[in-house]
């Protein structure tokens, strides 16, 4: 059980939070004493679920923008700084933490939204409250499409350029698709993608399941996978779906025998598979264990192992690299002027020169190479499971071009 | 296209055992406590997380003892809790039942986190027969759900404990005035629907996911179960169960995004044309 | 001034804006107590259901999801403004609701429950689904308010809405209508027997629930500027529930505070815990064990008040004076039948309980229908007022053919009727209770006046109150009345509807002599100017008051006639009085257990009651070893109660038990049971599902008697011991009631009515049996019939008005009719 978090270290979770200036801020009827006491505090909103499914995700994204703010001394220009977490239990509840965050606890920029359904309606919520507003994980292509507004940056990369990125390998793999994605928007978009995809390199779709969230019993889909025989299934799950998914799939003896491929699926997700039925292809937007990480990534992760005994996986890194942009764009600006925070974050710029990222400014839409990765089959470590295949688009200089324009995207920028 | 569906028939049955095993505690607490247990879910998770730990510290082995401590834990929630309900009116347990349920998932999320934790079926490997394809564990799990059905139902039938359960689910009072300690019963009982939910949990879980929320794919398809069979009919669940698991099998071959949504609208209807479910007979306590 | 600070919309509006303005005051976002407000009216619509019409829906949030996707789309898709879109979210939540009624109002308890949990999920499936519509997962954002674009004055907006949408409430609530629905939510079946519509009444509130959650729903759309599936769910299905019993479920008020504290602790406790259910659960299990009536309840105490705020307190004034109640006859022909019943027959699997009847009643006329107890006589009411349907035979009424009608239509017609087992409204005022029933004749449908606005009504209520001798006690609540008054009351909702036809069954049981005259005067006047049907065993009223009288014999009629002729038939004597024929051999050959034996149980200064009443006060008793004590006593005079207090089903109040020298007042029941008390209750209570040998294997004790003695106790049980226990005749059920529980080993067995119900046959087998007990173990026998059981008896007990009036010899009593008749009241004076 080495994996699991035991009662101590949840609270002692807490409490490195609470300490970092939270606590008052959180009580009965504080907000009073929030604003007066921290005049001279910068404090940065932390919106990240801590409820439902997500909750095992948001964990390591709330890991990694705190590990980002201690790496700096907890400081930002110079003065001490301190992150806020509250709580996206519904889009509903998200709007109104955020609303508390602004104008209660006084932040001057949010970091958050896990879910898109969350994150969409925070990011019209950060238009209003003219606060700027760093996405680290939902991955819903509206956000820096048609939805997309001044205020709101994203790390994720939408689905669709996930999918032009991924799909020359698998069409390597074989022309004949069988799609299993969910029946919602994420899986909705996935298949629309890959579908437009494949239908333009004349491949067949030899099967097309819309899966309802939360089946418990994959096999009768396996059976028609089975029976349909195709290259590759393409993926459209999410997270725990696929672990049932990936369970079933191993205990009816079908890995290995065909690939399955699916984006934007998160280390934990895998992990939480076990080493037996793990298996796949997948995109990803950072490996730890990477040689071609930079040496801040490097020490993050090291920091991070030490720290929380266990491997960075890539939504700590998504937490830490959202944090870490915005701490620089105000350490550089010198000011916690919302526009001045834009500014910076528009300039910002990570990574190396082999694999740059940064927020465009036609849709703030980070851009960076994903990586191709695969399950290793053999599986001897608890953490080690992937193999980086690839980074793609290979030229850093592809990436405008895989991306998209932002207008033809949807995006119109006020 | 005949193979496939025999395959898909032969998958849905074993769910549908699944489903079984999961509404038969719910119905059998429901007819003698007359508690509607939302927490039921909960149990069942706690029967997949138990038999992680036990794994882990002892092997396969100990996994045995998984349902052994649900079905403890069940104990002793009634007998801190669900007593208290029993001279409370119908909405009081629904809502007490509902808190516990999200309490359980709340613990779970604290002790192990939201993460799914890994575990795999203890062998792999299939069966052909024909176009039928069944997988070991599968087969297994199906074996022992029979064999635990029939176990539950010979208990009932045969013993003094099944006897005064039957007899209780129909006049609780009545049975206390013949003489038999009523509060040990139901204590018992509790805990015996609990450790049945248990065994589902364990056999659930190298084939579900398990997080704290599995509970919520448990306790609504286990309601429809419930609802479907008649409430407090043990074989109106074991056929309600068998056929959820069956119509969600077919409706996966034909129109997959449906899977779910058929389980419901399976209920209202089964409900428009039988009132009471299936095999659900006129329980004065309950009308 | 003091009324307009009692009104809950006052105190809605003052709450919220208070709260408003102490958000304002610390900086906090007020759209916080805008959700509070939605959430206000939302539990407000939900209570509609669950507090007024007693109905609960666990899936509400199936309206209030749908209704606020309802409002996105329209507004993001065809409408400009807000207001249109509240509209089109109400007319849309309004058409859902009667959909969805139409499917599940048929259903009731548990299975509404689910079933609107089930329809949230549908919708749940659908809103997640569906995405080109909803947004799916994503949900939909971008509505853009056209006139209240700011926090406040949406904020402002909604607050006062919300007040209004409680204003309409309360005054629903005070309608014919609301009033309608609280007496629905005490007693279904009372309603249909006064002539309401129930499925009507639970369509109407369950579709007006729908449309006020419609409205927050669209309302919480404009908030959030979106809509999303999340509400749907079954994590959130119960919101509104949960806010209502946290608030407190019988009070106005409640759904206000149950939503002022739900999203205020979950607004800060999940800031500072991810667990923050940890925290909540058990305030919501704590809350709902320990205070049933919630926040409100909470407060109640403090303030030492307590009870349901549902509607005012108050009652129209009582007038000055009180005109008697005026009754015009019916207009009808006194030669031809208002009522006729032809080849009626009923089964409950083996049991006969209608056996081809035919039966004319005449108007003007006081019919009575007598018979022993288990003659079928209520059976017979059932299927005359609807609420059973025979297996064969037709009832006409008027001469319109009423077989296979409603009972609520039946009552329109003007067919009334009081029940056996009483049937009022316990939560509604003594004066409602009987406005009720007024109202039911006009059948008003209004949603908005004040019901008790109607002075005319007011004073036909205050006719018909004094009418039974109840005008003082108007205000009281049903629940807190004495039995005889209840009783009295009873009859009065059943004069109310101003039937043609009036079935009376049993109305003077349980009342006092004085009521009884009363009573029994008013029902003669009654039956002169309409017709009257009436159940009665006080046989010497029956035959002094009725014009013709029928009896009714294991489902038969066997006579029909003027009440001397009746009285006169051998038949029945045999069958109703039937003395004479209950003496066996031996009885007198045994000897009576005296005073000399030792005491076996000792109930010293016994108090009862159920509720608000008493029962039993201050009762003793002391039966000996070995000793028959016959318990004696008109029917509800507590015979029953005192043996459920006795086994432990219902707690004394006072006094103690002591029974085999332990001392047994606070026992459970099986503790009772294993130091050697036995009960063969009345109706047998065996258990249905289980066989004959079933049925006495779970009492065998070591100690007990073997399954071959009961065999040989009662041989006619051998041949059926595979038989269920459903499927029995009425002795056979006897036989084994009486087997199983001498299968524990008991030193008293405590009978009651054992010979309720049986055939003179069975009763000689039954009471043989009993005879081969006598002496060997103790035995209370419970009966009304004192002849039937005193010859048997070495001791006898009568009950009068929950205390002992005789305790002595029943061999004295046996020879003292004289005593008999005044203590077991077959007419005369129990003011001795």
């Amino acid at each position: 059980m080495t994996d699991s978090r035991s009662l101590a270290s949840t609270l002692g979770r807490r409490a490195v939070l609470l300490g970092a200036g939270g606590a008052a801020a959180t009580s009965l009827g504080a907000p009073f004493i929030s604003r007066a006491q921290a005049a001279d505090e910068i404090k940065i909103g932390l919106l990240l679920a801590k409820t439902g499914d997500i909750a095992a995700q948001t964990e390591y994204l709330a890991n990694g923008s705190m590990l980002a703010l201690e790496m700096r001394g907890n400081k930002l220009m110079g003065k001490p700084a301190s992150l806020i977490w509250y709580d996206e239990p519904s889009p509903q509840g998200a709007q109104q933490n955020m609303q508390k965050l602004v104008q209660e606890a006084g932040v001057v920029a949010v970091l958050g939204g896990a879910l898109s359904s969350s994150a969409l309606a925070e990011q019209a919520t950060a238009l209003r409250l003219k606060v700027p507003f760093v996405i680290d994980n939902a991955a819903a292509t509206d956000i820096t499409g048609k939805n997309c507004n001044r205020y709101t940056f994203r790390l994720n990369t939408p689905v669709a350029v996930q999918a032009d990125m991924f799909a020359p390998y698998l069409l390597e793999k074989g022309k004949k698709w069988y799609f299993l994605t969910a029946a919602y928007a994420f899986g909705q978009d996935i298949a629309k993608s890959f579908k437009e995809i494949l239908a333009k390199e004349g491949g067949t779709v030899v099967g097309d399941d819309s899966v309802p969230l939360n089946t418990p019993d994959y096999s009768s889909f396996i059976l028609k996978i089975r029976a349909a025989k195709p290259d590759i299934i393409l993926g459209g799950v999410p997270a725990g779906d696929l672990s049932t998914f990936l369970k079933q799939w191993n205990e009816m003896g079908m890995r290995g025998k065909i690939p399955i491929c699916e984006i934007a699926i998160g280390d934990t997700d895998i992990w939480s598979v076990g080493p037996t039925a793990a298996t796949g292809l997948y995109t990803s937007l950072w490996w730890y264990d990477n040689a071609a990480n930079t040496p801040a990534e490097k020490d993050f992760a090291a920091r991070y192992l030490k720290k929380y005994g266990k491997p960075a996986a890539d939504k700590a890194w998504m937490g830490w690299l959202t944090a870490t942009s915005l701490f620089d764009a105000i350490d550089a600006g010198k000011s916690t002027e919302a526009d001045a925070i834009i500014a910076g974050l528009e300039a910002w710029k990570g990574g190396s020169a082999e694999n740059p990222y940064y927020y465009r400014k036609g849709d703030h839409q980070l851009l960076l190479k994903n990586l191709v990765v695969s399950v290793k089959p053999k599986i001897t470590d608890q953490w080690d499971y992937f193999d980086v295949l690839a980074s793609v688009p290979k030229n850093a200089a592809d990436l405008e071009k895989v991306f998209g324009d932002p207008v033809a995207n949807g995006c119109k920028m006020g | 296209m005949l193979d496939i569906l025999l395959s898909q028939i032969v998958a849905g049955l074993v769910l549908g055992g699944l489903y079984v095993l999961i509404a038969i505690g719910l119905s059998i607490i429901f007819g003698l406590l007359g508690i509607v247990n939302f927490a039921h879910g909960g149990f069942f998770a706690l029967g997949a997380y138990f038999a992680i730990s036990l794994y882990q510290l002892a092997g396969w082995p100990a996994v045995i003892l998984a349902p052994l401590l649900v079905g403890v834990v069940g104990m002793a929630a009634e007998r801190l809790l669900i007593r208290q309900l029993y001279d409370k009116e119908p909405l009081v347990s629904l809502i007490v039942t509902f808190a516990l349920a999200l309490m359980i998932e709340a613990l779970l999320r604290l002790a192990y986190g939201g993460i799914g934790q890994p575990f795999s079926a203890p062998f792999t490997g299939i069966y052909l027969w024909g176009p039928v394809l069944i997988t070991k564990y599968r087969l297994f799990v199906f074996v022992l759900t029979v064999v635990v059905l029939l176990a539950l139902w010979a208990f009932l039938q045969f013993t003094p404990f099944g006897r005064i359960l039957r007899a209780g689910s129909r006049d609780p009072e009545m049975v206390g005035l013949l003489g038999i300690p009523l509060p040990r019963v139901l204590t018992a009982t509790f805990g015996l629907g609990c450790a049945i939910a248990g065994i589902a949990g364990v056999l659930a879980a190298p084939l579900w996911t398990v997080t704290p929320a599995m509970s919520e794919g448990a306790i609504m398809p286990a309601f429809v179960v419930v609802t479907i069979g008649g409430l407090g009919s043990f074989a109106g669940a074991v056929i309600a169960g068998l056929l959820i698991g069956v119509v969600s099998a077919l409706t996966i071959q034909f129109a997959p995004s449906a899977a779910t949504t058929m389980m419901y609208v399976a209920m209202a209807v089964i409900l428009l044309i039988r009132p009471r479910g299936l095999l659900g007979e006129r329980w004065e306590r309950f009308e | 001034m003091t009324r307009l600070a009692r009104h809950p919309v006052t105190w809605v509006f003052v709450v919220l804006v208070g709260l408003t303005l102490l958000w304002q005051a610390m900086g906090a976002p007020v759209t916080l107590i805008t959700e509070i407000a939605i959430y206000t009216l939302y539990g407000a619509g939900v209570n509609l259901l669950v507090g007024y019409t007693g109905l609960v829906p666990f899936g509400a949030s199936v309206f209030f999801g749908c209704a606020s996707y309802a409002t996105a789309i329209a507004m993001l898709r065809f409408l400009d403004n807000e207001i249109a879109a509240l509209v089109f979210a109400v007319a849309f939540s309004f058409l859902l609701a009667a959909v969805i009624a139409l499917i599940i109002l048929r259903r009731s308890g548990l299975y509404f429950s689910l079933l609107t949990l089930a329809f949230s999920q549908i919708a749940f499936e659908i809103a997640f689904k569906w995405t080109a519509l909803t947004g799916g997962e994503n949900g939909l954002q971008g509505v853009q308010r056209q006139w209240l674009r700011g926090d406040l004055a949406f904020h402002a907006f909604t607050v006062v809405t919300v007040s209004l949408g409680i204003w309409l409430l309360w005054r629903v609530a005070h309608a014919p209508f609301g009033r309608a629905l609280q007496a629905l939510r005490d007693n279904q079946l009372r309603m249909a027997s006064l002539g309401y519509n129930v499925f009507a009444l639970k369509f109407a509130s369950f579709v007006l629930m729908g449309g006020v959650i419609g409205y927050a729903g669209g309302l919480l759309a404009l908030l959030l500027r979106g809509a999303y599936a999340d509400n749907l769910g079954w994590r959130h299905a119960g919101d509104a529930l949960l806010m209502v019993v946290l608030g407190g479920v019988h009070q106005v008020l409640g759904p206000l505070f149950g939503a002022v504290a739900f999203t205020i602790l979950q607004d800060r406790l999940s800031a500072i815990t991810e667990s923050w259910w940890l925290i909540f659960a058990p305030i919501i299990i704590l809350f709902a064990l320990l205070s049933p009536e919630g926040i409100v309840g909470v407060a109640q105490r403090l303030f030492g008040r307590v009870g349901w705020t549902l509607v005012r307190h108050s009652i129209p004034a009582r007038p000055a004076i009180i005109p008697p109640l005026a009754g015009g006859a019916i207009d009808a022909d006194p030669e031809q039948p208002i009522l006729s019943v032809r080849g009626l027959s009923k089964q409950f699997g083996t049991l006969v309980t209608a056996d081809n009847i035919a039966l004319e009643v005449y108007p003007f006329r006081l019919h009575s229908l007598i018979g022993p107890n288990g003659a079928g006589k209520t059976t017979f009411f059932n299927m005359l007022s609807g609420i059973l349907a025979p297996n064969a035979g037709s009832i006409t009424f008027e001469e319109r053919d009423i077989t296979r009608m409603p009972m609520h239509r039946r009552a329109r017609l003007g067919i009334g009727r009081s029940f056996q087992i009483l049937s009022v409204f316990p939560n509604l005022t003594v004066f409602e209770n009987i406005r009720i029933a007024v109202q039911a004749r006009t059948r008003s449908r209004d949603f908005f006046v004040d019901a008790h606005g109607d002075a005319g009504q007011a004073l036909r209520v205050w006719s018909i109150l004094q009418a039974v001798g109840l005008e003082a006690r108007g205000h009281e609540q049903c629940a807190n009345l004495p039995h005889g008054a209840k009783r009295l009351l009873e009859i009065a909702i059943t004069l109310a509807i101003d039937a043609k036809i009036l079935l009376l069954d049993e109305p003077l049981a349980g009342l006092a002599e004085a009521d009884r005259q009363v009573v029994g005067a008013l029902i003669r006047k009654l039956a002169d100017t309409h017709a009257v049907l009436l159940i009665e065993h006080d046989i010497d009223r029956v035959l002094a008051l009725s014009d013709r009288i029928s009896v009714l014999h294991q489902g038969r009629l066997i006579a029909d006639g003027k009440p001397e002729e009746v009285a006169a038939n051998p038949e029945v004597i045999a069958a109703y009085l039937g003395t004479g024929e209950r003496n066996v051999a031996g009885i007198a050959a045994a000897a009576p257990v005296g005073d000399e034996a030792a005491e076996l149980l000792r109930v010293e200064g016994l108090s009862v009651g159920y509720g608000g009443s008493t029962v039993l006060e201050g009762l003793d008793l002391l039966v000996r070893e070995g000793q028959a004590v016959a318990l004696l006593g008109r029917n509800g005079v507590g015979k029953t109660t005192l043996l459920r207090a006795l086994t432990g089903t219902l707690r004394p109040r006072e006094g103690r038990v002591v029974f085999a020298g332990q001392e047994t007042t606070r026992m459970a029941s099986y503790q009772i049971n294993r130091a050697g008390m036995s009960l063969v209750p009345e109706g047998r209570r065996l258990f249905p599902n289980l066989s004959v040998v079933e049925n006495l294997r779970i009492a065998a004790r070591p100690g007990g008697i073997s399954i071959e003695q009961a065999f040989e106790l009662f041989p006619r049980l051998r041949t059926r011991q595979r038989a269920k226990a459903e499927n029995l005749s009425g002795g056979e059920r006897q036989m084994v009631a009486i087997a199983r529980a001498l299968m524990v080993p008991s030193r008293l067995i405590l009978l009651d009515e054992p010979f309720e119900g049986l055939a003179p046959a069975i009763v000689q087998e039954v009471m043989a049996a009993l005879v081969r007990l006598r002496g060997r173990v103790a035995m209370v026998i419970v009966e009304h019939h004192a002849e039937a059981v005193l010859p048997f008896a070495d001791h006898a007990c009568v009950l009068v008005n929950g205390q002992v009036a005789y305790a002595g010899s029943a061999a004295t009593l046996a020879a003292d009719p004289a005593l008999q008749a005044r203590l077991l009241g077959v007419g005369q004076a129990e003011a001795a």
